[in-house]
């Protein structure tokens, strides 16, 4: 028996190939797109688990802290610890340490900000008239923040610049309501509506004040604006050239500073630092806190509030960390004028503004400087008790949450809000005196409250920097994977649209001054969580039980999500949840997904902004694996029947060709079942030889396809050639063996029972495809696998990308698997269109001697390869709509839907179908004119 | 019905050679002959002496290695390929196995010659016209299988009129039928070419039928080894006497 097949196959060499090179590229065809989603599926996971090792695991919050809307969409905003004041006691956090698997839980205590001003360098050099002996440079400031949309001019400003000696009041030593020290070791009489201020010292030995509006004339301090704050500097233009000052008034150096070579005035910017709690030690694990110091020291586990008594009073000095960076976009420009020969030494407070506005002057140029300029002329005079870094803690502001609404397009809204009322920036009776931010008047997105501070008259609460840290030098996370890390970096926020973009000068926007508004600023001064309850004592704060606003959580063992990362996370989570009661969200495996925020119009010019931000979606890793084993198996369930139906084909045509062999056969007196087992046995051994062929074809193909394959899934092609070419050689071997021997030796075309009467060549094409209905419907089935499953992929693929796209992570993983996808996708289609090309010739060969019938009445070949053309082009219609309803079938039952984007990739799909039917019937077409047709003549 | 005679066919110096393994073997060896318009010839001989050869290269469906073939004056060897499909388009060929289509209907296998050239006349009513007259009159929607091997063979002669062609080729047209029915197709294609006027050269081995020829050409190994006139004296109806002559 097995003697015969061989001598079978070589007999007919020419038709062994053929089905041999069927088999050959069905199994390599099996072999290279199942390694292709292979591939793609373990570079998804490789992404996947590499893009998700993020600062920490798991967030922590107060119970019933997570808004509806992270609820419902499975999101964390990036703003989360806004409005969070509190609610997890340290009990809890000792809890939350306790779980086993627990590697790090970092704490953080939001507690609120502390209006500080910084001095902003606005060089005034230029507008100096050196000239003169005395002269006035008047300051007409104008407030710009978020990207220059918001602006608001103030009140004048004026440094007084003379070549007279000026005299100083020394502050430092005790001085009365009767009289003040003097740096002339002199004491002059102290003037309720001027207070100590220095004094110009005239030719004549006598010596003017030169009066401060801001002492007595603008009423309670601390609760006007920015913009409502003037003064009058005094500055000495010295013989030398270089300026002096007391100290303060000048900027570039320490606060002692008095003498300098350039007039660059420090102007007082307020601005709002947000200050939280954390532990050093957690931190340092969590975000290399400790490494990122770049100046003084890190804040220590001990560090606690110190007490120094100040007169009758004491200080109360928290050390903070203080970082490096300003993370608000502020800005100030000023026009400059000068006023020649004007002085206000000696003028009455009451009459300086008269006086001095009603000056005429000399344009002097313009200044600027920004908030970022002045954090770092700060940082630059260096830490200490003359130089940077301190800050009141009398008043601390506590900002809201931002409630958002939906608007119709799905992007969410912040609900609008009045400004702040000016008294939670300060007061006299508070103690603090520092003007409020000017944008507090803004409109904003979040109410404020006070943070309930002990009320000791006797007590001065400040912050004082012990160290500066670089938030850039913390340890670096993937961006796709990135977890809200609000402590450290600024909200990001992009213009959404093309107005907002252009508005915004295609910059991001950033926090502004408003404490009230939309976008935070981090953190700016970090302090030790164990300092907080004595910061709090004797308040009313309920931050006094229950300190801490979240807890990051790294567990341990976990570098990025897998499968099993995972589900020690969720382990861990849940026993988190279960011990504290707490507010858990498994963040692992999250990742940046773009809303859109639509934020209305300011106060200050900022029109309404539509913003892209960034907000965490929960579990994209998660659907992102299950998504792609999905496609992954969809994909190999599809790459399987095209390859066995290719395969069917093959071997079904070959049988066919051999049916009056058989028959011969059948009356020689083969049993049936012996004529089955020579099928089974040529395609056995023929696919026995495809196979090995096809594991030395797989590798050179895989590489030029840059396709993982390796050799466990190259040596499966000699079992899957074999099962694939039993399961295909079956059906038509039952046939053969079951067929009657004088059935196999009637023609092999049938007539068809439906006749229609041709009256033209698509007419005749139609009858000559239903005449052999098996073999039409098996091309057609083979083109029809092709669209539908390029319609399934092209579905797998949306509701992969609809399952993963909107997130950083997503979008990204679906970009580096589109190549693969679609080389399968088209692979598939390839193989359904080589199918139909098949049936095509076969077909032909079937029917060459009426083809040659017709040649010899006087057709000619263009007419019969438009006969051939419209047959191919029946062949793929039938195929393609068949295959694109089994495709959107597939895909309603994939994707739940049928989004229009995919009906329109199908009608794409199923005209390319027909197309490359119609270009795979151009090969048989081709050989038309090679017909021996008095050859087939004479043999019928 | 047109009454023009025929074509005339002029062979000369044919030859034709096919490849059999390492051999070559001659099928038609320097063939000349000349067939005057509207004469009825029969190609004779045994098998394989070349006859269903020189009738496809007369038909240009067979290309002749060496030799010309010119029918009305047009040397059908020198043509290229369009131009054979529009000569054979003006050559009706009648084959021993019919050839017809067997999905198409009577009807439309007549037509079929004709279909990829659709609009250029009545072709139904011509091929009804055709039926009828080969005795088929009523049949047009009987599929070939339906039919027995005579009328399949009137069908396909049908069919090769269907191109009003002037000149007839027909391969053993009655090889395949008993000899009443052979001699009805031979009387069919006689009345034919009085009619419509056509030369007609058939291959057969049936001495019956070749006695009724105008002409007799004896092919053997691909030469000609006979070429009688059967009309000359002799009695064109006396079939019997000129059978006994030609040694048929």
């Amino acid at each position: 028996m097995l003697n015969f097949v061989w001598r079978q196959l070589r007999g007919r060499a020419g038709r062994s190939v053929a089905l041999l090179v069927g088999v050959l590229v069905a199994t390599t065809g099996f072999v290279v797109l199942t390694g292709a989603t292979t591939t793609s599926r373990l570079a998804v996971t490789g992404t996947v688990e590499r893009s998700t090792r993020a600062a920490y695991d798991i967030l922590v919050r107060p119970k019933g802290t997570r808004t509806p809307l992270e609820a419902e969409r499975g999101l964390v905003r990036p703003n989360y610890l806004s409005g969070l004041y509190g609610g997890i006691t340290t009990a809890q956090y000792d809890q939350v340490q306790a779980v086993t698997g627990v590697d790090v839980a970092a704490p953080i205590a939001m507690l609120g900000y502390s209006t500080t001003p910084v001095p902003t360098p606005l060089d005034l050099t230029g507008a100096v008239d050196r000239s003169l002996a005395r002269q006035v440079i008047r300051v007409d400031p104008t407030f710009v923040a978020e990207r220059g949309l918001s602006a608001a001019p103030g009140k004048p400003r004026y440094v007084y610049v003379t070549k007279n000696p000026v005299i100083y009041p020394r502050l430092t030593v005790e001085f009365d309501n009767r009289s003040t020290p003097y740096s002339d070791g002199r004491s002059y009489p102290y003037e309720e509506a001027c207070g100590p201020v220095p004094r110009e010292v005239l030719p004549d030995g006598r010596s003017l004040p030169v009066c401060d509006p801001g002492w007595a004339l603008i009423g309670e301090p601390g609760t006007y604006s920015e913009r409502a704050a003037w003064r009058v500097d005094v500055v000495r233009l010295l013989p030398d050239g270089r300026f002096e000052s007391s100290p303060g008034i000048l900027s570039g150096g320490d606060r002692a500073t008095t003498t300098s070579d350039r007039l660059v005035m420090a102007y007082d910017l307020s601005v709002p630092f947000l200050l939280a709690a954390v532990d050093p030690a957690a931190e340092q694990r969590l975000i290399g806190l400790s490494n990122a110091v770049i100046a003084g020291r890190a804040i220590r586990i001990d560090d606690t509030i110190i007490e120094t008594s100040a007169g009758a009073g004491v200080n109360r000095e928290l050390p903070v960390l203080l970082t490096a960076r300003s993370f608000i976009d502020e800005a100030l420009t000023a026009r400059l004028t000068r006023l020649p020969g004007t002085s206000p030494a000696g003028v009455p407070g009451l009459d300086l503004e008269k006086t001095l506005a009603g000056t005429a002057g000399i344009p002097a140029g313009e200044g600027q400087s920004t908030v970022a300029d002045g954090h770092r002329a700060t940082l630059a005079a260096g830490l200490g008790r003359t130089g940077c870094c301190v800050g009141q803690l009398q008043n601390v502001l506590q900002s809201g949450d931002v409630r958002y609404e939906w608007s119709p397009d799905g992007s969410l809204r912040p609900a609008a809000r009045p400004p702040i009322a000016p008294d939670l920036y300060g007061a006299r009776f508070t103690g603090n005196p520092l003007p409020r931010p000017w944008l507090a008047d803004d409109r904003g997105s979040r109410a404020g409250r006070p943070l309930a501070l002990p009320k000791d008259p006797y007590a001065f609460r400040l912050w004082r920097a012990v160290g500066v840290f670089d938030p850039d030098q913390l340890a670096g996370f993937s961006d796709l994977g990135k977890v809200p890390l609000e402590t450290y970096e600024p909200p990001v926020a992009e213009g959404a649209d093309a107005r907002s973009r252009a508005a915004l000068g295609g910059q991001p926007l950033e926090p502004s001054g408003n404490p009230a508004g939309y976008l935070s600023a981090p953190p700016l001064l970090l302090t030790n969580l164990a300092s907080v309850p004595e910061l709090l004592k004797g308040g009313s704060s309920p931050q006094l039980t229950a300190p801490i606003s979240a807890i990051r959580v790294r567990v341990a063992d976990v570098h990025g999500y897998s499968k099993r990362s995972a589900e020690r996370v969720r382990l861990v989570a849940e026993q988190i949840a279960q011990v504290t009661g707490l507010d858990v969200d498994v963040t692992l495996g999250s990742s940046p997904a773009p809303q859109t925020v639509e934020l209305p119009a300011g106060a200050f010019g900022r029109p309404e902004l539509r913003l892209t931000e960034n907000w965490s979606a929960l579990g994209v890793a998660s659907a992102i694996v299950e998504a792609v084993d999905r496609k992954s198996a969809a994909l190999f369930v599809l790459v399987l029947v095209v390859c066995v139906l290719f395969l069917g084909n093959a071997v079904s045509a070959a049988v066919r060709d051999r049916r009056p062999e058989l028959a011969v056969l059948a009356c020689l007196g083969w049993p049936a079942r012996r004529i089955g087992a020579l099928i089974l046995g040529e395609v056995t051994a023929l696919g026995l030889a495809a196979g090995l062929l096809s594991v030395g074809l797989a590798f050179p193909l895989g590489a030029a396809l840059d396709i993982a394959v390796d050799w466990r899934r190259a040596l499966l092609a000699v079992p899957v050639a074999l099962l694939l070419g039993l399961v295909a050689g079956l059906a038509p071997a039952l046939r053969a063996a079951r067929a009657h021997p004088a059935a196999a030796l009637r023609p092999p075309v049938a007539t068809a029972r439906w006749v229609r009467r041709p009256r033209s060549l698509p007419g005749l094409a139609l009858v000559n495809l239903v005449r052999a209905p098996g073999r039409t419907l098996l091309g057609a089935g083979a083109l029809a696998i092709g669209v539908a499953a390029l319609t399934v992929v092209a579905a797998a693929v949306y509701a992969f990308r609809g399952a993963i796209v909107g997130s950083l992570l997503g979008d990204t993983v679906s970009l580096s698997v589109r190549g693969a996808d679609a080389m399968a996708a088209v692979a598939t289609v390839l193989l359904g269109a080589a199918a139909v090309a098949d049936v095509l010739y076969l077909n032909i060969r079937d029917r060459a001697a009426e083809l040659a019938t017709l040649r010899a009445t006087g057709w000619t070949d263009g007419a019969l390869r438009r006969l051939i053309g419209y047959e191919g082009l029946l062949l793929g219609a039938l195929g393609a709509l068949t295959g694109a309803s089994l495709g959107l079938g597939g895909a309603a039952w994939l994707v739940g839907e049928l989004p229009p984007s995919l009906l329109l990739v199908t009608a794409a799909v199923a005209l390319a179908g027909m197309l490359v039917t119609c270009l795979a019937a151009l090969v048989p077409a081709a050989l038309l004119h090679r017909l021996p047709t008095a050859r087939l003549l004479a043999e019928e | 019905m047109d009454a023009t005679p025929g074509s005339a066919v002029r062979a000369s110096g044919l030859v034709r050679q096919f490849r059999a393994g390492a051999e070559r073997l001659t099928a038609i060896d320097d063939v000349s002959l000349e067939i005057a318009p509207g004469s009825v010839v029969a190609l004779t001989g045994p098998s394989g002496s070349g006859k269903s050869t020189l009738l496809h290269m007369i038909g240009a469906i067979e290309q002749a290695d060496r030799g010309t073939v010119t029918v009305d004056d047009v040397e059908v060897t020198a043509l290229r390929r369009a131009a054979l499909a529009r000569y054979r388009q003006r050559v009706g060929f009648v084959f021993q196995r019919y050839h017809l289509l067997p999905a198409l209907t009577v009807l439309d296998n007549v037509i079929a010659p004709v279909l990829p050239r659709r609009g250029r006349g009545d072709h139904p009513t011509r091929a009804r016209e055709l039926l009828a007259a080969v005795g088929l009159a009523g049949r047009e929607r009987a599929l070939p299988a339906q039919l027995s091997g005579g009328q399949q063979q009137r069908v396909a002669i049908a069919r090769a009129l269907m191109g009003a062609p002037r000149l007839l080729l027909a391969d053993e047209p009655t090889g395949n039928l008993d000899s009443t029915t052979g001699a009805q197709i031979l009387d069919l294609l006689l009345d034919l070419r009085d009619r419509h006027g056509m030369t007609i050269l058939l291959a057969t081995h049936e001495r019956a039928i070749a006695a009724r020829c105008d002409r007799l050409i004896r092919l053997n190994d691909g030469r000609v080894v006979e070429d009688v006139d059967l009309t000359e004296g002799e009695d064109p109806a006396d079939t019997y006497d000129r059978a006994t002559r030609l040694r048929l």
